[in-house]
């Protein structure tokens, strides 16, 4: 009897069993062979793994290899709020989180106080130490995503030539929006299949598309040279009450430009907290009236056409020049004065009448020459070509005061550039500030050369240019204060009236001083402009002293030696 | 004719005996059977090593990772603000040298220079090794 039962139970078991496998495999069948499109899809879309590569951008170093940007591997903290309802943990999340990222704690309920949504940032951009100490904590309902930050290591240094990548990391200023399709990677993609534990099956890569990094770029630029002229305008910007100051050097023989500051300036790492105004490059994107240091542009180009000789007398009319009905005056009232001495002494009457010998379209053709009315062509955005008209739109008064740099406007690169001009033998080169572009297997995309752009006057007188302008500096010329102990220093000094509505106003100055040295055998070429300096406000009192303080430290850090000291090398006797 | 036929028909029972199995079958199964191990086989490397290329990828994003964050906090450090920074910290003032303080070297004379040294050097080690010998 029970035999027969265990039988039956066998049998019936057995038949259970087959009965289920056979469903089973029935069903199987059907998954497989079935028409289960959006099964399978769904399947395959659960498997599938699809990435982009991350093509990093290229960094920027300056002309020594110091890191100016570059990309940083960093955290965004995200939250489910929905959940962190859910839990009933929002308050105590958020506090820790807040005591975390250095967040206030209002801020970050505010931002997760959002019941129905999935998905919030809680701070972008973290540090991966700071991510990993928030991951320890376990939180409910906080994630991470990984992400790349542009990241510039000494914040506001050389800022408005670097400039800034946005949020969307596309470059925006300074070289980073000027090379950005040499800068920015190209991402690779990936596409594979993953397994039960996410693993991505290397076997089952279909598409793999190596990312490619950005090109890194080299700078003709100094850090430590950047440093101390910045610190030199940040001095003088505070001494003098200035709203603004800006500074180039630049190596005279190839056109490079070692140094560029303005200020106010900003910290890239945070452009949006910046006021626009600080982003703005004055060294090549603010038009300005030069004053007296145009006259060199004016006095170069009559000797250059031998109007006038060095040591010829103009009459200086005692400070006031009746000139068609309109009075011309000078700012200390001169007799007599040498062609040399109206340089030396800055002389408008002076200036004036050299410029009547030259004539309008003469002149004109001279000022082009020089570059002024065009860009430089820097290589950086938002250059100002600067307002030089052509004569026919000039009035009967606009020569005697084009000559003494008013109803013109130039940027300050354009003045160093025509200074640098006249250091270097009447050559007029191109100036830059990338030196190359070499891509991450090391191939040089582009490599800068310096290049003359014009050449406005002979190098004779240039030479005899360099020895006016080294008078300038010498006891009794308005930039004595711009001279350097052991080095000859060639330059010229300009104030000039901000144009107001109606004329020029009586409190609101542009003081520059522009300059090479050693003035024998000239290696660098410095401009420095200082924006409404208060109270005083010459070119020779507020931007002399500031050249002075740039040349003495470039001199030393660069180790250019004076070829003869002072009292060698340069006749200045004319 | 007839021994013939009987001779041929004794053979076939004597094949008859017992199952044998054929030889081209045999080997057949057998470089299967070698093939697929040989497929299983290379099939696990392959696993094995794709998974260690993974792997490898993985840290080689975080070791570049590393790098990266290390190179910027290196260049903060050596920022010319920081360093100023830390030296006024320590009390430290640091201004130019004196021109007249500054030494130049040309390379012949530094060269001349580092000769000296290694003549001075080569005396004196001999001079040790007499003492060693009690000479």
């Amino acid at each position: 009897m029970n035999d027969l039962r265990y039988r039956w139970r066998m049998r019936f078991l057995s038949a259970a069993v087959i009965a289920a496998l056979a469903g089973l495999s029935v069903r199987l069948v059907f998954l497989h062979l079935g028409p289960n499109e959006a099964l399978r899809r769904k399947i395959v879309k659960t498997r599938r793994v699809e990435r982009r590569l991350r093509g990093g951008r290229g960094r920027i170093f300056d002309r020594r290899g110091e890191i100016m940007a570059l990309d940083v591997a960093v955290k965004n903290v995200c939250a489910d709020p929905k959940l962190l309802h859910e839990s009933g943990s929002l308050q105590a999340v958020a506090l820790r989180l807040a005591r975390l990222l250095e967040m206030e704690p209002a801020v970050l309920l505010a931002r997760l106080d959002l019941p129905r949504r999935r998905f919030a940032y809680v701070k972008r951009h973290v540090p991966p130490e700071v991510g990993e100490m928030i991951r320890r904590m376990k939180l409910q309902g906080v994630f991470f995503q990984d992400d790349v930050a542009r990241y510039y290591p000494h914040d506001q240094l050389m800022c408005h030539v670097v400039g800034f990548v946005n949020m969307e990391r596309v470059g925006s200023a300074g070289v980073e929006q000027k090379l950005d399709r040499y800068l920015k990677g190209t991402p690779g993609l990936l596409v594979s299949e993953r397994d039960g534990r996410r693993r991505e099956l290397y076997d089952r890569r279909t598409v793999e598309v190596p990312a490619s990094a950005g090109a890194d770029v080299y700078l003709t630029l100094d850090v430590e040279l950047q440093y101390m002229v910045e610190k030199a305008l940040d001095e003088a910007v505070s001494e003098n009450a200035a709203k603004g100051a800006w500074a180039i050097v630049e190596r005279v023989r190839t056109g490079e430009i070692l140094a560029m500051a303005s200020r106010p300036a900003f910290n890239p790492n945070e452009f949006r907290k910046s006021d626009p105004e600080s982003m703005r490059n004055r060294a090549i994107a603010y038009v300005y009236e030069p004053g007296s240091t145009f006259k060199l542009a004016v006095i170069a180009a009559a000797l250059n056409e031998g109007l006038v000789t060095a040591d010829e007398v103009i009459d200086c009319e005692n400070g006031v020049w009746m000139y068609r009905g309109r009075p011309l005056r000078d700012y200390h009232a001169h007799g007599r004065l040498s062609v040399a001495d109206v340089l030396k002494k800055s002389s408008n009457i002076g200036a004036a009448k050299i410029a009547l010998r030259l004539g309008p379209e003469r002149l004109d053709r001279y000022l082009r020459a020089f570059g002024f009315g065009r860009r430089t062509g820097v290589g950086l955005p938002g250059e100002q070509a600067g307002i030089l008209h052509p004569p026919r739109a000039w009035s009967a008064l606009s020569i005697t005061r084009i000559a003494m740099g008013h109803e013109v406007a130039v940027t300050a690169l354009q003045m160093l550039e025509m200074a640098c001009a006249i250091a270097n033998g009447g050559y007029l080169m191109r100036p830059y500030v990338v030196r190359r572009v070499v891509d991450w297997r090391g191939r040089e995309l582009m490599a800068a050369e310096p290049r003359v752009v014009a050449r406005p006057i002979r190098e004779a007188t240039a030479d005899l240019m360099r020895r006016l302008m080294v008078r300038v500096t010498e006891p009794g010329g308005t930039g004595w204060r711009a001279a350097l102990a052991g080095y000859r220093v060639a330059g010229k000094t300009g104030t000039a009236q901000k144009p107001v509505r109606g004329g020029y106003s009586r409190t609101a100055d542009v003081a520059s001083f522009v300059g090479f040295l050693p003035a024998e055998d000239p290696e660098l070429g410095i401009i420095v402009v200082v924006d409404e300096p208060q109270p005083r406000h010459t070119g020779g009192a507020v931007a002399a002293p500031v050249f002075r303080k740039i040349a003495e430290q470039a001199v030393r850090y660069l180790d250019i030696r004076s070829p003869g000291g002072r009292g060698g090398g340069l006749e200045t006797d004319t | 004719m007839a021994r013939r036929r009987r001779r041929r028909s004794r053979n076939k029972k004597v094949r008859r005996d017992g199952f044998i199995f054929p030889t081209p079958l045999a080997t057949v199964l057998c470089t299967a059977a070698l093939l697929s191990l040989g497929y299983l086989w290379l099939r696990g490397r392959c696993d094995a090593l794709a998974g260690r290329i993974v792997v490898l990828e993985k840290k080689l994003a975080e070791t570049q990772r590393r790098r990266e964050m290390e190179e910027y906090k290196w260049s903060v450090m050596k920022s010319p603000a920081n360093i100023e920074r830390s030296l006024r910290r320590f009390g430290i003032r640091m201004t130019w040298p004196n021109e007249e303080r500054v030494v130049y070297i040309s390379r012949r004379e530094c060269e001349r220079v580092m000769e000296d040294e290694r003549c001075a050097g080569g005396r004196r080690k001999a001079r040790e090794m007499r003492v060693a010998m009690n000479e």
